[in-house]
């Protein structure tokens, strides 16, 4: 008798360990790391460069640079430019990241055709490969 | 007594198993790489600058004499001299001019502090011909004023944006007259040509 109960008590911690740790894997979800600003298994570590086409004063396109390669050939690279408060001013992407030499570069269309003098920073994402 | 505890037994293994297959079937999501990297950044500007495509002095006391290549200010009432100047902006078209700098190198210093006034032209001229009796429109509101100095310093217009802007956008560009503001006689020159000629500087996003 007093066995049963043990053995009933050991299945029940152990179920419920298992539910906690299947929640926990919940917020391992791609799109809440992209947006939260951290990397998950990166293809890059060491950052990028940018560089910025402009048309009379407004940003429309970026190249991004320092992309490590053949680590990050096609994820799909997305860019944000923000303003000096960091609220996004323009965006382009997803553009997939083709085989090139280490580092490569990628060229983004900016929607939104920001003023240069507003840019204060960029978030550049690459999701996958 | 038993029955139960075998019911309660069936029962957690029933928990414990469907709470493995729960995990199990989260851990065949595939979770994706995602590099993420944000930065400081600010678009660099673009700067050029560039020298007059004529200048001329007009002259209220010789009314029909042309003084190409000079650059002579003079304030005597109503008969003083003019420098004319215009540029041919060396910013890219359309570009965003965010600043904008008219210099020139003081020849001859007047005897006195005098403010010298850069003042839009309007109408078109040609430093070969031009002459106070045939000589272009010109605004009456200064763009930018400036004090002279000694003999060999420099005189910097600024801000002459909102101008050169206009020309850049592909406006009207028929220069700048360099006026005495004052009302007293007095005279001086600004170096024409050489090193030492009016530079037009412009700091610009393309």
């Amino acid at each position: 008798m007093r066995h049963s109960i043990v053995i009933l008590a050991a299945f029940l911690v152990l179920g419920t360990a298992t539910v906690a740790f299947a929640a926990s894997l919940g917020p391992l979800a791609s799109s809440a790391v992209g947006t939260s600003g951290n990397s998950v298994n990166p293809c890059d570590t060491d950052g990028f460069t940018i560089s910025y086409t402009t048309s009379g004063g407004n940003v429309t396109q970026v190249t991004i640079g320092g992309i490590k390669e053949p680590n990050c050939t096609a994820g799909q690279l997305s860019v944000t430019l923000t303003d000096g408060s960091g609220a996004s001013i323009g965006s382009g992407g997803p553009v997939a990241v083709p085989s090139m030499a280490d580092p490569g570069s990628v060229s983004v269309p900016i929607t939104g055709a920001p003023f240069a003098g507003n840019v204060a920073g960029f978030r550049a994402v690459i999701v996958g490969p | 007594m038993s029955r139960w505890v075998v019911l309660l037994l069936v029962l957690g293994v029933a928990v414990s198993g469907a709470s493995f297959a729960s995990a199990a079937s989260i851990g065949s999501v595939t979770v994706q790489s995602v590099t993420s990297y944000s930065a400081s950044s600010t678009v660099p500007t673009s700067s050029c600058s560039s020298n007059p495509t004529q200048l001329a002095t007009i002259n209220g006391q010789q009314k029909t004499k042309n003084y190409a290549n000079t650059l002579t200010i003079t304030d005597n009432g109503s008969r003083p001299s003019y420098g004319l100047v215009q540029f041919s902006p060396c910013a890219s078209a359309n570009a965003y001019v965010v600043s904008a700098t008219f210099g020139a190198t003081i020849a001859t210093a007047p005897s006195a502090t005098r403010t010298w006034g850069v003042f839009p032209i309007t109408s078109a001229w040609s430093a070969g011909t031009v002459t106070w009796s045939a000589a272009p429109t010109i605004s009456g509101t200064a763009s930018a004023t400036q004090t002279t100095g000694a003999a060999g310093s420099t005189m910097a217009w600024s801000p002459v944006a909102a101008d050169v802007q206009g020309w850049v956008n592909g406006g009207a560009n028929d220069g700048w007259a360099i006026e005495d503001t004052g009302s007293t006689y007095d005279t001086g020159s600004l170096t024409p040509t050489g090193g030492s000629a009016p530079t037009l500087s412009i700091v610009y996003y393309p």
